[in-house]
């Protein structure tokens, strides 16, 4: 897995990476839906959007933040996400299946994306951030 | 002990200015020598952090549930001047208007019998956990009179009593609230969820009144020995959530703009007069009142379904207060001796007005306003009363919970939600969650003991304790 839980005391912090952007996105988003759709599986459900900002950081906010929007207004749970990134601009498509609270209980509600802490950095994998989920 | 800060008080800390670069007012926390090893360090530089803020008044102050969250610590209180002061919401954080409220009955744990009847009947009545709905059907317009109105909307559509007003800070509703400034996402998330309790540490507690420690406080908060009353905790839903999450994207523009450096992104802010402050505070005023007309929804269901079960009249479950402890708002304070208006924000910390302030409940004008700390899962709960001290030296504000010491993932790694359900029921006490998860995560032994947070704040005066409320039984998303 391209993420690790590290210690937080009142939140949940991931450190994420990939070998390129489009990846770390990616990824980023599979630490999400590991804290909120433990037991969700690939479906059926799906969205699609666009987004832009003026940094990588805020983009990653962004996305994120997003995916928490669309999994609670549609009432779905995710399993993955492919992404494309060009210039400050976002495309992803998420894939999964639609939410079951009976069947689904486990997760964790994320109530937001925090900007502490997050710095999207080059290194020898490739690009590399700690993420705080607020829950 | 963390190098750095100094003795200021038996029970008061000092973090100078200096603790970290462009701090223009100390730090100023209270803890016990008993909790000084659950100081995290994190938790201290981010009450160094606030103080960075512009128009910040007097100190960043932090109360002992401190911990370390993200923008001001779990804790923090901050106030800020109207001329040069900001607003943030590092300082409110993503679940405004988070809190507690507890309702009385005329029953005693004898009356219950068996608790796990109740804890069903209230679990399937209130809608609990991830992905659940709320029976209403709201339309856009009532959506926004609920956001303007807040708990009395609720009530005026027949929900609740309308003494329940009287007994909410602020009535149950922040003037200034303005649902132009509230997105269609957030719109979309809010409509379906009034009067759902939500997930994580939120939770719906039966508990009967223990210790009665101020009978005369205990007498005009409407608390009595031996009684059952009923704890809710939960705030705005995604509604409030998806307000902090597009507010924090238009601020972190605007801290650039008007030249504010910040230690940390999560403190994006702006100054209180700009339009940018005011579109936040206009749009966080909403969530606010949303959720206090959420929590005035689940006191409806809890009424129904208790009124049913024990053959009760809804008339004899009065509520006895209502508390906020994620929240900005505008309030009058004694700055040098003169009376000022300020922005305080309170992140993970009550409102504790002492006697003879504005917006006490009818017949407390002369006790104090009763003040809520919920314990964790399985511990004790407290009311206490407001103080003058706390005028004084806190902006009229105290703790707000036991404050975690262990992260979920520790508490998972090392506690069986199995085991501790077990525990608990051997202790008497009942918990229904949507998983056993929860339970590790919100077991007792990740909190710091809610009775030594609750004895600092009372030997430091900053609120006094009233009456001790045992758990029977618990729901939990």
């Amino acid at each position: 897995m391209p993420f690790i839980e590290r210690d937080h005391t009142a939140d949940i912090l991931m450190h994420v990476w990939g070998e390129t952007t489009e990846e770390l996105f990616s990824e980023a988003a599979g630490a999400l839906f590991s804290i909120m759709f433990p037991s969700c599986r690939p479906g059926n459900a799906h969205q699609a959007f666009t987004l832009s900002a003026d940094s990588y950081e805020a983009l990653l906010g962004k996305f994120l933040s997003e995916i928490i929007y669309y999994a609670e207004v549609e009432c779905e749970g995710y399993t993955s996400a492919d992404v494309r990134i060009n210039g400050f601009t976002l495309e992803a498509r998420l894939s999964g299946e639609p939410y079951d609270p009976a069947r689904h209980a486990g997760g964790t509600e994320v109530k937001g994306i925090s900007r502490s802490g997050m710095k999207i950095e080059k290194t020898m994998r490739g690009y590399e951030t700690d993420i705080l989920f607020d829950v | 002990m963390i190098e750095g800060i100094q003795k200021a008080g038996p029970f008061e800390w000092e973090i100078p200015v200096g603790y970290t670069p462009g701090m223009r007012v100390p730090g100023r926390f209270f803890l016990s020598e008993e909790l000084m090893p659950t100081l995290e360090k994190g938790a201290l530089q981010q009450c160094a952090n606030m103080a960075t803020l512009p128009g910040i008044e007097r100190y960043a102050l932090a109360m002992p549930d401190i911990h370390w969250g993200y923008g001001f610590p779990i804790g923090g209180v901050g106030a800020f001047g109207m001329d040069e002061g900001i607003i943030s919401p590092g300082g409110v954080g993503f679940d405004i208007n988070c809190g507690v409220r507890l309702i009385a009955t005329p029953l005693t744990v004898k009356d219950l019998g068996r608790i796990q009847p109740l804890l069903s009947h209230l679990f399937s009545k209130i809608p609990t956990g991830i992905g659940t709905k709320s029976p209403l059907r709201l339309s856009d317009q009532d959506l926004d009179a609920m956001m303007i109105e807040g708990a009395s909307w609720v009530v005026n559509q027949g929900y609740g009593m309308k003494r329940d007003i009287t007994r909410c800070e602020e009535q149950g509703s922040i003037e200034g609230a303005d649902a132009t400034y509230v997105s269609p996402k957030a719109r979309a998330r809010g409509r379906p969820q009034c009067g759902t309790l939500g997930a994580g540490n939120h939770f719906l507690e039966i508990q009967t009144v223990d210790e009665i420690f101020d009978p005369v406080a205990a007498d005009a908060f409407g608390i009595s020995g031996g009684q059952v009353c009923i704890m809710i905790h939960c705030g705005s839903r995604g509604l409030g959530h998806q307000i902090c999450t597009d507010h924090i994207a238009s601020l972190e523009k605007a801290t650039k703009k008007y030249g504010i450096s910040l230690p940390d992104p999560q403190l994006a802010c702006a100054p209180l007069t700009s339009p940018e402050g005011e579109a936040y505070f206009s749009a966080m005023a909403c969530a606010a009142n949303y959720a206090w007309a959420n929590r005035q929804m689940i006191t409806h269901f809890t009424r129904e379904v208790l009124a049913k079960l024990f053959s009760i009249d809804y008339d004899d479950m009065p509520l006895i207060y209502d508390v906020t402890h994620n929240v900005a708002k505008f309030e009058e304070h004694m700055i040098d001796g003169k009376r000022k208006k300020l922005c305080v924000h309170r992140k993970g910390a009550t409102r504790a007005f002492g006697p003879g302030n504005h917006d006490l409940p009818p017949g407390c004008e002369d006790i104090g306003q009763p003040v809520l700390i919920p314990g964790s899962m399985g511990t004790s709960s407290y009311v206490l009363k407001g103080t003058q001290t706390a005028m004084e030296k806190t902006f009229g504000s105290t703790c707000h919970g036991a404050g975690r010491v262990l992260s979920r993932s520790q508490a998972k790694k090392h506690l069986d939600g199995g085991e501790i359900r077990d525990q608990l029921g051997v202790q008497g006490i009942s918990v229904k969650a949507t998983s056993n998860k929860v339970i590790a995560e919100e077991a007792p032994d990740a909190y710091k003991p809610s009775a030594e947070v609750v004895r600092v704040v009372h030997e430091a005066g900053l609120s006094l304790r009233v009456a001790r409320l045992e758990p029977k039984g618990v729901i939990k998303g």
